[in-house]
């Protein structure tokens, strides 16, 4: 047998037996990082509205870059007060995850950036930005501030307001 | 060598970021808080210890040193690589601000130079107990170095010191005191760049001083 056909062999056994070992903690760490990013979620979530009066229901999508719907029902009227999209989109190097909460009035309450690896001093940036929309209609994008020095992160998170935006009208029940 | 000059050559002599000037990428990047600083470096010695000792592992056989060496590289990568994944999924699980903090450059210390350097020039021709004791004495100067750029950026740039999480030391009073603003510049990149020089040049003033004073004492 060649030289280079078992060196390529232990290679491929030093891969295999690498594989294993992060599948390993993968299983034991997947399980904490979804609990915490939904710890994340629900705590942002909870500063745009008081929880205690509403009951949350969670609506995957697919085929979006908007990946899982929050309808908040107000518990006292019965009626869906809001709605806390969570949104993914590729900045520079990595994925931005934010959250914005429309209103049923069809304005924006708030948004938040709640994951991001993105360029310290940059793109970073973008976690707790004011990109000028809070309170503002979703007829008006034109409101979008980017950030300075950040177009590829600034252009994801305006991806995720348009996405969010175009549906919002037949989330809530109403046509477009 | 015994195993103190082993340990203590990655603080001063051989120190990965103030002598070598190695893996400066993401210690510029991070270094805007002290907790960011003190994350890496323990990301970082984690990593360097157990690649170094693998590494050493794996090659002081030298029936498997002859197989592997054509794919050392690769291996090395491969070994490196395991490791960093290890750090990155346990800080995202369990240190998720850390995490969100020094961002992309916890996968970027795959290719941090000091690593794979140490792994390649060290580690695969040195005994796994003299290949850990350097990777920890590295690891340990490269985190020194981390945490003193960060002390000068944090509390120049942002008037605080981070120790971790809420345990922060507030400087604003010295400011006041002084009727002076932090600059905000240092922590950005040209504040980086230019507290790093100003730190290599009064290392470099101390060393070159304490290096004529030996050779007046040895010309005596």
């Amino acid at each position: 047998m060649s030289k280079g056909f078992i060196s390529g062999t232990v290679l491929l056994i030093l891969g295999l037996v690498c594989g294993l070992l992060l599948a390993t903690i993968n299983s034991f760490t997947a399980p904490k990082i979804l609990e915490t990013e939904n710890k994340v979620k629900y705590d942002a979530i909870a500063e745009f509205y008081n929880l205690a009066n509403y009951t949350i229901e969670e609506v995957k999508v697919e085929n979006s870059i908007v990946d899982t719907l929050y309808l908040l029902t107000n518990t006292t009227t019965n009626s869906l007060d809001s709605i806390v999209y969570s949104v993914k989109q590729y900045g520079y190097q990595s994925d931005i995850k934010m959250l914005i909460a429309i209103n049923g009035d069809y304005t924006v309450h708030g948004y938040k950036v709640v994951e991001q690896a993105e360029t310290p001093g940059y793109g970073s940036k973008s976690v707790g930005f004011d990109f000028g929309l809070e309170g503002e209609s979703i007829d008006n994008i034109d409101a979008f501030d980017a950030i300075a020095g950040a177009t590829y992160s600034s252009n994801a998170v305006k991806d995720c307001f348009e996405a969010v935006f175009d549906r919002v009208a037949s989330d809530f029940g109403g046509g477009n | 060598m015994n195993q103190k000059e082993n340990f203590f050559k990655g603080i001063l002599k051989e120190n990965p970021l103030f002598v070598s000037v190695l893996g400066m990428c993401p210690s510029l990047a991070v270094t805007t808080t002290l907790e960011n600083a003190i994350g890496m470096s323990v990301a970082v010695f984690f990593v360097l210890v157990l690649s170094n000792f693998l590494v050493s592992l794996l090659m002081s056989s030298k029936k498997l040193a002859e197989l592997v060496k054509p794919v050392r590289i690769p291996v090395y990568i491969v070994i490196i690589a395991t490791l960093v994944t290890i750090v990155e999924m346990v800080t995202h699980a369990f240190v998720y601000n850390l995490y969100v903090s020094l961002g992309v450059f916890i996968p970027l210390i795959v290719v941090n130079c000091i690593i794979l350097g140490r792994a390649e020039a060290f580690a695969s021709n040195h005994k796994p107990i003299d290949a850990v004791v350097d990777g920890m004495g590295m690891a340990a100067g490269y985190g020194l170095a981390l945490v003193l750029i960060s002390l000068v950026r944090e509390s120049l740039g942002s008037g605080t010191i981070t120790i971790w999480g809420s345990l922060q030391i507030n400087l604003m009073p010295v400011f006041d005191y002084l009727r002076i603003q932090p600059l905000d510049m240092f922590t950005k990149p040209v504040g980086a760049f230019m507290t790093f020089g100003f730190l290599l040049a009064i290392i470099l003033a101390f060393g070159n001083k304490r290096q004529a004073k030996l050779e007046k004492g040895s010309a005596k």
